[in-house]
C-alpha cells in the first residue's frame, strides 16, 4: 500500500514539474538568452584558445533544443500580451466571452425561457459576429455582480465586460478601456413632495434619505455632494431602489436622469414625486475591455462605430443586402466592405465585417429600438428611454462616431 | 502512541532500503509536501505574470491609502479620509457588534422556544414545533432573501410608524428605541448598587453558611433569591430617593419624515439581526429542548421523591445539568452566528465582510484583503473554540 | 450558511408509553390543565389567526404569473430550450432511486419519499390549471411518482441492498452528467457547457455529487489527522482548522473572483466547477471532523487487540477502526449532507444561476416582476424546505434506528 501510494505521489510530482515547466516561458526565455551568450562568447574566442568546435556544437544543439520546446510552448499562447494576442485567443477559443450582469432590465437579463437578453447581450452578438461572421454558439455569456467588475477585469478571463459602466479617470487607470460611449446619462434626482426635500434646492436634502442602487458609481457621487454643498443625509445602498424608494423607504433617489421619468410613472403615485432639473454630474456609459492589447481595444470600437454610422447613413438591418447590391453612396460601399479597405485587415476582421453585424444585429438606432423604444408591443424587457443625448450629432445629441477615413 | 520508529533506524542492516519503514515515511513525506510546495509555486508564478502585466500591485502597504469610501452606521468613528485598513477594522467593530447582539437575542428566543416545544400545552408546542421544522429545512440565505425582500418591505413609512409607547418605533426607515442617557445622578446611584450588591454577597454567603436554617419574619431565607430582592431593593430605594432619576429616556420624534432622537437600528442592521436570531434560533430550542430531555428521568423522580418540589426540581436538578449539557453546542451555533454574519452582504449592512467587499471594488485589493478577511476569521473562530475547550476543562474538573 | 451540526444532545426519555384519553379529557390535559395554560392555549390560538390573517390574503392575491411563466429559469436555469428533453430524461434515474431506496432502507426512506411523491403529483395537479408549464415538464411530474413506486417495488426484493443501491446511485449520477453535458457540437446531443445550467437542477447536482465527494474526502482527511506522518498530519490540520473557519461565503468569493488571478489567460475556468469545489472544500473539514470524532470513540483495546493478532497497522485501521467509526457517526454524517444541500443556495450569491439565483434574477432583471419579490422567495423557500424535511426525517430515521440498536 505505502508503496503504491509512493508512485502516485511520485507520478503525480513530475507531472506537475513539466506543468510547472511548460506555463513558465519566461524561465525558458532566460535560458535561452544564457545559451545564446554563451554561444556568442564561445564564436567570438573561437580564433583563439577558446572551446573546441565540438564544445561549440554541443552548445549550438542546445541552444536548438531550447527554442524548439520554447516555441512549441509559446504556440499555446499561455501568456498573452500586447498587440494581437486577446484576438488570437478568442479565435482559438472560438467563441467570445462577455461578462455581465443579470440583473439589469432592457440591457442584460434572462427572459423566462432562460436566454440572455438585452442591449449588452446584443453587443456581445455583434462583437461575435464581427469576428467569426456568425453569433449562433459563438459567444457565451458569464453573470457577474456589480461589486466584482474590478477583479473581473483584473483576473481577464473575460474579452469585453457589455454593461452599463460609466466611465471616469479612476476606472479608466485601474479597471480597463472604456470603448464608446453609448448612452450619456446625467445623474438626476426624483424626490418625494411629502417630504421636506425641494426640488432643485441641494440644501434641503440635508436630514434627508436617499436610496441609491448599491456598488454603483452613485454612491461616490452622493457622497461627493455632502462636501460640496456642506449638508449630511442619510444613504440606503440597495440592489433595487426603485420599489422602497416607492414605499417611502427615502425622501429621494438618485439615478440616470433618463431612467428617472419612467420609474415615476410606474409609481404607485406618480403625482407624489418630482424629477429634478438640476443634474448631479454626469454619467457616460460604456463596454470594458482589459488594458494592454491595442488591437483588440481598436477592433471593439470599429463594431460600435460602423454601428452608429450605420444610422447615420440609413443602412439597416433590411436594406443592407440591397445597399450592397445596388448603392451608389461611396461612404456605405465603403463601409459595408463592397470596394477599398480602411483598417479591417490590420484589425484582424474581415472586410465586410460591418455588413455581417448590421445584416444580424442591425444598426444603433434599431438595437436601441429593441429594447427602449415608446412602444410596448415591440420592446423586449425594458422601458421607454428617450434618445435625447444618446441621438446622433447631427440630430441634436452627443453620438458621435468617427468617419472611415 | 509510541509506534513512532526512531529516524536512528533508517539504516537498518538486512531490510533493503525500499522495505524500511522509516526511510518509505520520510519519502511519502517529502514527496507529498514537494507536490504541495510544486503547486503553490506554480500558483504563485501565474500570479505574479498576471500582476504584471495588468499593472497589480500586491503590496501590503496599500493599506494605509485613503479608503474614500464611507462605511455607513459604523459603530467606532469613520470617514472616508481614514486608511482602508481603519475601514476594515470598522467593519471588524460593526461585526462584533451585530455577533454581540444576536447571541444575546438567539439565546433568549431560542430559549423561549425550546420550552414552548417541551410545554404540555398542545397548542404552543405545535407552535414552536411549526417554528423550528420550518426554519431549520430552508437554507438561511433563502431565509435572509425572503425576510429582506419579501417581509420587511412591509413595514410602515415614517408618517404610519407603529408606535410602542415607551419602547420605541418601528418604520420602515429603521427602529428607533427609546435611550436610555445617564444623568447626574448616576454615580452615587452606581455606587448604591455596588454596595447593596456587596450586602446581598455576604447574605447569600450567611445563609449559605447555615445551611438555609435562618429565619426572617418566620419565613425562611433562601439561597440566591433573597439576596437578590435584597439588591432590587435597595437599587430601587437609591432610584426613587434622589432628586433626579439616574437615567433619563430619549424618546424619538417625528421631523420631517425622518425620526429624531433615541437610539437608532438602521433597517439593515435590523435585518440581518432578525434573519439571523430568527434561524439560529431555530437550532438553540433544538439544543434547549434536547439538553432539558437528557437529564436522566430518574434523577427528576429521586428529587421528586425527596420532597423537592417542581419549581426546585427545575432550577435545582434539571436547568444546572441542562446547561452544563448545552454549553458546547450553544458555542457551534455562536460559531454559525459569526460566519452567518457574512450574509449581510445580502442587506448591506456594513460589516466586514461587506467592507471588504466595497474595499475590494474601489481599490482592487482583492489578495490582501481576502488575507486580512481569512485572519479575522480564524481568529474568531479561535476565540470560540478556546472557550469551549476552557469550559469543557472546567467541566471535567468538576469530577463529573 | 454552513450550520454546525453540533452534536446535539438525544432525548433519552422518548419511548413514553400513550395514555388513551377521551378527546375532551385530552384537550383538558394538553389545553386547559393549569389555568396558565389556558392562558397560552389563547395566545397561542390568537397568534395563529392573526398569522392567518395576514398570510391568507397574500396567498391568494399573490403575483403566482412571477413563478409560473418563468418555471423553466427555477427549475432548469439557462439550460437551451430545444435540449430539455435530455434534463428530463437524465434526471428520470433519480425518483427510480428514491424508490429503490425506500425499498431497500424501509422506514427511514419512508418521509423523504412520500414528501417528494405528494409534491411531484401536486405539481402535475397544478399544470392542469395552468398554461404555464410545457407538457412535458407536466409528463415529467406524471410520470415520476410512478417511478418512485417502480423503485419502491424493486428495493423490496432480496436480491437488492444498501450496496448495490449506492453503487447504482453512483453511475447513474455519472451519467445524467454526461447526458446533460453532451458530446461534440454535432451530435444528437451537442455540448451544452456548465454555465447554462441552473435552478433546481444544479442544486441538486451539486449536492447529490458533493456527497458523492465530501465523504470519502473527509475519511481521508480525519485519517491524515490522526496519522503520526508529520507532514500529513499538519497538512490536515490546516486545512481543517482553515477551512472551518472561513465562512463558505468568504470561500465562495475567494474560488470564483479571486482564484482566476492565480491561472493562466488561457484557461477560462469553470464556474460552476470553482463553486462546487468551494462548497466541497468547506464541507469536507466538517466532515473530517465528524469522522474523527467517530476515531476517537473506537476502543484502544480494539486496535491492540488486532495488533497482537499481527495485523498491519493500515489493515488495522481500514477494516477495525474505520468501519466502526463511520458506523458511529452515521447521524453527524447524514446532517453534514443537508447542510451541504442548504449551502448550496449561497452559491447565487457569486452570480451563479442555482434555484436561489434564478430566482434572483427574475426580480431584479426582469421589468415586470420587480415587486414580486415574496411570491418567488416563497416559492424558493418551499421547494428547497421539501427536500431538507425530507433529508432531516431520513436522519430522524437514522438516529432513532441506532438509538433502538436495531441495525
Amino acid at each position: 500500500m505505502p508503496k503504491r501510494l509512493i508512485l502516485l505521489l511520485s507520478s503525480l510530482f513530475v507531472l506537475t514539474a513539466i506543468v510547472a515547466c511548460s506555463s513558465n516561458s519566461d524561465e525558458l526565455q532566460t535560458e535561452v538568452d544564457d545559451l545564446k551568450s554563451q554561444l556568442a562568447a564561445a564564436q567570438s574566442g573561437a580564433g583563439g584558445d577558446g572551446p573546441t568546435q565540438a564544445e561549440l556544437d554541443s552548445v549550438k544543439a542546445e541552444l536548438a533544443a531550447a527554442l524548439a520546446s520554447g516555441s512549441a510552448g509559446g504556440d499555446d499562447a499561455t501568456q498573452p500580451s500586447g498587440w494581437g494576442s486577446r484576438l488570437k485567443l478568442v479565435k482559438e477559443r472560438g467563441k467570445l466571452i462577455c461578462a455581465a450582469t443579470n440583473d439589469s432590465p432592457g440591457f442584460s437579463f434572462i427572459n423566462e425561457t432562460g436566454d440572455w437578453t438585452g442591449y449588452g447581450i446584443e453587443m456581445c452578438k455583434a462583437y461575435a459576429t464581427a469576428i467569426f461572421g456568425e453569433y449562433e454558439n459563438r459567444f457565451e455569456m458569464q453573470a457577474i455582480s456589480w461589486a466584482d467588475r474590478p477583479t473581473v477585469m483584473q483576473a481577464g478571463k473575460i474579452d469585453v465586460m457589455v454593461l452599463a459602466n460609466t466611465q471616469n479617470a479612476r476606472r479608466e487607470a485601474t479597471w480597463g478601456n472604456f470603448t464608446t460611449i453609448h448612452h450619456y446619462a446625467g445623474m438626476g434626482i426624483i424626490s418625494r413632495l411629502d417630504s421636506a426635500v425641494v426640488a432643485d434646492d441641494w440644501q434641503s436634502l440635508d436630514g434627508a434619505t436617499l436610496c441609491v442602487s448599491a456598488g454603483t458609481n452613485y454612491v461616490p457621487a452622493a457622497e461627493d455632494l455632502k462636501g460640496q454643498y456642506g449638508i449630511d443625509f442619510e444613504m440606503v445602498q440597495l440592489a433595487d431602489p426603485g420599489p422602497a424608494y416607492d414605499e417611502g423607504r427615502c425622501d429621494f433617489l438618485i439615478a440616470g436622469k433618463a431612467d428617472l421619468g419612467r420609474n415615476k410613472a410606474d409609481y404607485t403615485d406618480p403625482d407624489a414625486h418630482v424629477v429634478w432639473d438640476a443634474l448631479m454630474g454626469k454619467d457616460p456609459w460604456g463596454m470594458l475591455v482589459g488594458h494592454g492589447d491595442d488591437q483588440w481595444y481598436d477592433l471593439v470600437r470599429f463594431v460600435e462605430w460602423a454601428m452608429i454610422n450605420a444610422e447615420e447613413l440609413d443602412v439597416t438591418m433590411d436594406n443592407v443586402d440591397d445597399m450592397v447590391a445596388n448603392s451608389q453612396n461611396a461612404k456605405i460601399r465603403r463601409m459595408l466592405g463592397v470596394e477599398g479597405e480602411y483598417g479591417q485587415e490590420v484589425l484582424g476582421l474581415d472586410t465586410d465585417f460591418a455588413y455581417n453585424v448590421i445584416k444580424h444585429i442591425g444598426n444603433f438606432d434599431e438595437l436601441v429600438e429593441r429594447f427602449y423604444s415608446e412602444d410596448d408591443e415591440t420592446r423586449i424587457g425594458g422601458f421607454y428611454r428617450p434618445r435625447a443625448n444618446d441621438a446622433l450629432w447631427n440630430e441634436g445629441g452627443l453620438l458621435f462616431a468617427p468617419g472611415l477615413e | 502512541m509510541t509506534n513512532r520508529p526512531s529516524y536512528n533506524l533508517l539504516i537498518y542492516r538486512g531490510v533493503p532500503i525500499w522495505r524500511n519503514v522509516v526511510f518509505i515515511r520520510l519519502t511519502m513525506q517529502a514527496l507529498a509536501a514537494i507536490f504541495v510546495l510544486s503547486i503553490i509555486w506554480v500558483l504563485a508564478v501565474n500570479l505574479m505574470n498576471n500582476a504584471e502585466q495588468r499593472g497589480l500591485n500586491l503590496s501590503f502597504r496599500l493599506l494605509s491609502t485613503n479608503a474614500g469610501f464611507d462605511v455607513p452606521y459604523s459603530l467606532i468613528p469613520f470617514d472616508s479620509s481614514k486608511s482602508i485598513l481603519y475601514a476594515f477594522f470598522a467593519g471588524v467593530a460593526n461585526t462584533l457588534r451585530l455577533v454581540g447582539i444576536a447571541m444575546f437575542t438567539t439565546t433568549i428566543l431560542g430559549i423561549v422556544i425550546g420550552l414552548a416545544r417541551l410545554s404540555s400545552n398542545f397548542v404552543i408546542s405545535g407552535l414552536g414545533r411549526v417554528y423550528v421544522e420550518t426554519l431549520r429545512n430552508i437554507p438561511l440565505i433563502t431565509f435572509t432573501f425572503f425576510l429582506v425582500f419579501g417581509l420587511l418591505r412591509g413595514l410602515p413609512k415614517t408618517s404610519e410608524a407603529w408606535r410602542i409607547t415607551g419602547i420605541g418605533v418601528v418604520s420602515n426607515r429603521g427602529i428607533y428605541l427609546t435611550s436610555i442617557d445617564e444623568s447626574s445622578s448616576l454615580v452615587l446611584w452606581l455606587v448604591i448598587v455596588v454596595l447593596g450588591a456587596l450586602l446581598a454577597y455576604l447574605l447569600n454567603r450567611l445563609v449559605l453558611k447555615n445551611r438555609g436554617e435562618i429565619k426572617l419574619f418566620g419565613i425562611r431565607l433562601n439561597r440566591g433569591f433573597t439576596p437578590l430582592v435584597l439588591l432590587v431593593l435597595i437599587a430601587g430605594v437609591g432610584w426613587v430617593a434622589q432628586p433626579q432619576a439616574p437615567f433619563v429616556f430619549d424618546q424619538p420624534e417625528l421631523k420631517g419624515t425622518n425620526f429624531v432622537g433615541g437610539m437608532k437600528l438602521t433597517t439593515e442592521f435590523f435585518a440581518i439581526l432578525t434573519a439571523l436570531t430568527m434561524y439560529i434560533a431555530s437550532y438553540v430550542a433544538e439544543i434547549v429542548r434536547g439538553s432539558v430531555q437528557a437529564v436522566p428521568k430518574g434523577q427528576i423522580e429521586a428529587a421528586r421523591a425527596l420532597g423537592l418540589s417542581y419549581w426546585q426540581v427545575t432550577t435545582n436538578v434539571v436547568l444546572p445539568q441542562a446547561a452544563r449539557i448545552a454549553v458546547l453546542p450553544m458555542i457551534g451555533q455562536y460559531v454559525n452566528l459569526t460566519k452567518g454574519s457574512a450574509l449581510a452582504i445580502v442587506v448591506g449592512y456594513a460589516e466586514v465582510f461587506v467592507v471588504a467587499r466595497t474595499a475590494i471594488e474601489k481599490t482592487g485589493m482583492a489578495l490582501q484583503i481576502f488575507v486580512m478577511l481569512i485572519i479575522f476569521y480564524m481568529i474568531m473562530g479561535a476565540f470560540f473554540s478556546l472557550v469551549g475547550n476552557w469550559y469543557n476543562r472546567k467541566v471535567q474538573f468538576d469530577g463529573r | 450558511m454552513a450550520v454546525e451540526n453540533m452534536t446535539e444532545p438525544k432525548p433519552m426519555n422518548e419511548l413514553r408509553p400513550e395514555e388513551k384519553l377521551s378527546i375532551a379529557g385530552w384537550a383538558q390535559k394538553n389545553l386547559f390543565s393549569p389555568w396558565y395554560n389556558s392562558v397560552l392555549t389563547a395566545v397561542g390560538v390568537i397568534l395563529v389567526v392573526m398569522l392567518l390573517k395576514e398570510a391568507v390574503p397574500f396567498l391568494i392575491d399573490a403575483q403566482w404569473p412571477a413563478v409560473t411563466t418563468n418555471i423553466q429559469i427555477l427549475l432548469v436555469g439557462q439550460y437551451p430550450s430545444e435540449e430539455l428533453w435530455r434534463v428530463g430524461a437524465g434526471v428520470l434515474p433519480m425518483p427510480f432511486i428514491v424508490g429503490l431506496a425506500w425499498g431497500v432502507w424501509g422506514s427511514m426512506m419512508r418521509t423523504f419519499s412520500v414528501t417528494l411523491v405528494v409534491s411531484a403529483v401536486l405539481t402535475a395537479i397544478s399544470s392542469l390549471f395552468g398554461d404555464s408549464m410545457s407538457s412535458g415538464l407536466a409528463l415529467w411530474f406524471t410520470v415520476s411518482p410512478f417511478l418512485v413506486l417502480l423503485g419502491y417495488a424493486v428495493g423490496r426484493r432480496d436480491f437488492i441492498g444498501p450496496r448495490q443501491v449506492l453503487i447504482i446511485w453512483f453511475l447513474f449520477l455519472l451519467l445524467t452528467l454526461f447526458f446533460l453535458r453532451g458530446f461534440g457540437e454535432d451530435s444528437a446531443m451537442p455540448h451544452v457547457p456548465t454555465d447554462r445550467w441552473g435552478g433546481l437542477l444544479v442544486t441538486i447536482l451539486i449536492a447529490q455529487v458533493g456527497i458523492a465527494v465530501v465523504l470519502p474526502l473527509g475519511i481521508v482527511l480525519a485519517l491524515a489527522r490522526q496519522s503520526n506522518l508529520w507532514f500529513f498530519k499538519g497538512a490536515a490540520i490546516a486545512y481543517i482548522e482553515v477551512l472551518r473557519a472561513t465562512p463558505l461565503l468568504a470561500l465562495l468569493f475567494l474560488m470564483l473572483i479571486v482564484s482566476p488571478m492565480f491561472l493562466p489567460d488561457v484557461t477560462t475556468p469553470d464556474r460552476l466547477m470553482l463553486a462546487f469545489i468551494a462548497i466541497v472544500l468547506n464541507n469536507s473539514a466538517y466532515m473530517a471532523e465528524n469522522i474523527r470524532g467517530g476515531l476517537q470513540s473506537v476502543s484502544r483495546g480494539q486496535v491492540e487487540a488486532a495488533q497482537a493478532l499481527g495485523m498491519r497497522g493500515s489493515h488495522v485501521t481500514l477494516v477495525i477502526v474505520l468501519p466502526q467509526a463511520i458506523r458511529a457517526t452515521i447521524p453527524a454524517i447524514v446532517g453534514q449532507f443537508i447542510i451541504l444541500f442548504k449551502d448550496t443556495a449561497v452559491i447565487a450569491l457569486v452570480g451563479l444561476m442555482d434555484l436561489l439565483g434564478a430566482a434572483y434574477a427574475i426580480i431584479l432583471g426582469q421589468d415586470a416582476w420587480r415587486t414580486a419579490d415574496p411570491e418567488v422567495f416563497l416559492f424558493v423557500a418551499a421547494v428547497y424546505w421539501i427536500f431538507t424535511y425530507g433529508m432531516s426525517s431520513v436522519s430522524a430515521g437514522v438516529e432513532k434506528r441506532m438509538r433502538t440498536g436495531a441495525d
